[in-house]
């Protein structure tokens, strides 16, 4: 259960200060998919951001079940970001330099998980994206909706609470959008992961169980 | 992350831009080469010394004079007479003045000295001759006593009973027409001298108990000392004054003993010079010498800190997207600190080695052909040495330098928003 209260957000000091987000409440129930939708520039990525602990709102609170992010320390957040979230990008973010296997149990090497353990989880998050053929070419052989697929297995490597992505589907062809959209929903109900998706993709939001409207930093249905 | 995924990471990173890496540690190989050669040249200037200086000095030998001081001089700088003292050299720096019977016996009092013997002048030879080989010209003689051992390149040194024993310098061997040193140990040859009193030519015949090692400088002849004795005594007509008194501590003793017994003879108003004053004297310039070269060496190596900091940072503005990743994955500022120190280190460490085994490699190419000419003689002293502890040192070093180096881009990565580093694009 995440809850947001009364948040708001400004970048920038004095003349230049900028109110991203004007006072948003919400409640997301553990296992619920929802969407943000809204215009760019109102606000929708930086809210995510701040659910996700990768920012602090300037005013207000998050808090996960009954911990509020803002009395954990950065070493905490992460550690939080870490075992618990999912993250799924826009442009994917891989590392060229490394395989298809490598990229997908980056967080697994982060938090120090021995080198047998990764393999064997990070091949079994590959066979959850159907690219367990692909281990370890590298990840700049693979197509667009390959890399998503691989990112969205980097994502669930730590068996996430929650998942959150950033327009998924924003750098896809259609069919390819499709397909990814299917396998974020199948792991969300098959594992019962909470799902947040940034989107401007109607497609995509009307699947989720619950759509957020945000305009010029509040949230408006 | 484990240590282990640290240095991979680092290792990734640098191949990442092989040219740019190329560079930057080659600019550290230059210092770090510098270095190795310096350290490799005094190392073994150091080793070639120690052997010069065994085949003339033995560490428990210890030559005993007078203080300047202990004769008294009238207000016109002109000593007063003193039995028994002569003045034996003169310099800028004062007289040396001669010794004799009761400064032996002083001297042999000592505690810490177990023999004492006088010391003569040199004694010159008109010649040496052995077998059907020519007559040759010999160096003025030395005396050798009982305890004398200083490494020899076959036989020994004349023993107690041995009182006509010679120890011969190595081009004697080669002059003699003997195959090798070994075969001249036990023969008898014959040397002259002449009296400066009547000018008349006495020889003696000498037993041929050892050779001296083939160093670059020729030391002068062995000769047992009561041969030496009757050799100087014929030629000036007595042996009354000594030049020295040759004072012997036990074999076993070390340098603090050395310096306890020459503290003794200080006191009774001798001069004493030891074995480590000998090392001293000609380890201090080539310190000098060698601190200056490191000294050039670690600006080379300064100069290639630069190179760090400026890649690092670079590679720190590159990567901003891939740094604000592992943020958002759970990497803590201090892990992503420590990526980037690890790469900095990683730099000092590629530069030390290759620096190192370049200086090496040299080393291996140049050794024998310094043998052969410029430092000929010196048997098989390597003039580079590369002794394993100092050259991981500069390996360590070039490390340190290195982790010093990528502090500030390391920061610098540690401090970046992971929000900004995404939203780059």
């Amino acid at each position: 259960m995440i809850t947001v209260t009364k948040v708001h957000k400004t970048y920038g000091k004095k003349e230049t200060a900028y109110e991203a987000l004007r006072g948003v409440d919400l409640a997301i129930k553990d296992g619920e998919s929802i969407a943000i939708i809204g215009k760019s520039g109102s606000g929708k990525s930086t809210l995510m951001h701040l659910l996700a602990g990768l920012d602090h709102p300037t005013t207000g609170t998050i808090q996960w079940d009954d911990t509020s992010l803002a009395e954990m320390g950065e070493n905490k957040l992460a550690g939080l970001r870490n075992r618990h979230i999912g993250f799924v990008f826009q442009q994917f973010f891989l590392q060229p330099t490394l395989t298809v296997l490598e990229n997908t149990v980056l967080p697994l090497k982060i938090g120090g998980v021995s080198p047998s353990a990764r393999k064997a989880r990070g091949r079994a998050a590959l066979e959850a994206v159907g690219l367990l053929d692909k281990a370890n070419n590298r990840a700049t052989d693979l197509s667009g909706g390959q890399r998503q697929r691989v990112a969205i297995a980097r994502a669930l490597i730590n068996n996430p609470a929650a998942i959150f992505a950033d327009e998924p589907t924003g750098n896809l062809d259609t069919e390819t959008g499709q397909q990814i959209t299917e396998l974020l929903f199948r792991l969300h109900k098959d594992r019962n992961i909470t799902l947040v998706i940034v989107t401007h993709d109607s497609e995509l939001a009307r699947r989720c169980d619950r759509v957020i409207h945000i305009q010029d930093g509040k949230v408006v249905k | 992350m484990r240590i282990p995924d640290y240095i991979s990471t680092a290792q990734t990173n640098l191949s990442r831009t092989k040219l740019r890496t190329f560079l930057t540690v080659l600019a550290f190989v230059i210092g770090t080469f510098t270095l190795g050669m310096t350290t490799a040249f005094s190392q073994g200037l150091r080793t070639y010394i120690n052997t010069q200086i065994s085949a003339y000095g033995q560490p428990d030998l210890i030559t005993v004079g007078l203080q300047s001081n202990q004769v008294q001089t009238s207000s016109s700088g002109v000593p007063y007479y003193q039995s028994m003292r002569h003045v034996t050299s003169s310099s800028d720096r004062g007289k040396s003045y001669s010794l004799n019977q009761q400064d032996l016996q002083k001297v042999t009092a000592i505690p810490g000295v177990v023999a004492a013997y006088p010391q003569y002048a040199d004694a010159a030879v008109d010649y040496i001759s052995y077998g059907t080989a020519p007559k040759y010209i010999m160096e003025a003689l030395q005396a050798s006593y009982p305890q004398t051992s200083v490494q020899l390149a076959a036989g020994h040194f004349p023993t107690a009973q041995q009182t006509n024993g010679i120890v011969l310098p190595y081009p004697y061997v080669e002059a003699f027409g003997a195959q090798s040193a070994t075969e001249l140990i036990g023969k008898t040859a014959t040397i002259a001298v002449t009296s400066q009193a009547t000018q008349q030519q006495k020889t003696f015949q000498v037993l041929i108990t050892g050779v001296l090692p083939d160093t670059a400088h020729v030391p002068s002849p062995y000769v047992a000392y009561p041969t030496m004795g009757a050799i100087v005594e014929y030629e000036q007509g007595s042996t009354a004054n000594y030049n020295g008194i040759a004072a012997f501590t036990s074999s076993t003793s070390d340098k603090a003993n050395r310096q306890q017994v020459k503290n003794a003879l200080q006191n009774d108003g001798y001069t004493a010079d030891t074995y480590d004053d000998l090392l001293a004297n000609y380890s201090r310039p080539l310190n000098i010498v060698t601190y200056g070269l490191d000294g050039f060496a670690s600006i080379a190596l300064l100069a290639a800190t630069i190179g760090i900091v400026n890649t690092l940072l670079m590679a720190v503005l590159e990567r901003t997207q891939e740094i604000g990743l592992l943020k958002a994955l759970g990497m803590r500022r201090r892990g992503i600190t420590f990526v980037y120190l690890v790469e900095a280190m990683s730099i000092g460490f590629w530069g030390g080695i290759v620096g190192v085994l370049i200086a090496r490699i040299l080393g291996i190419i140049a050794n024998p052909i310094l043998s052969k000419t410029l430092f000929k003689g010196i048997g098989q002293t390597h003039i580079l040495a590369y002794p394993l502890p100092y050259m991981a040192a500069i390996v360590g070093g070039a490390m340190v330098i290195g982790l010093l180096a990528g502090t500030l881009p390391a920061i610098r990565a540690g401090r970046l928003d992971p929000i900004d580093a995404l939203r780059r694009e």
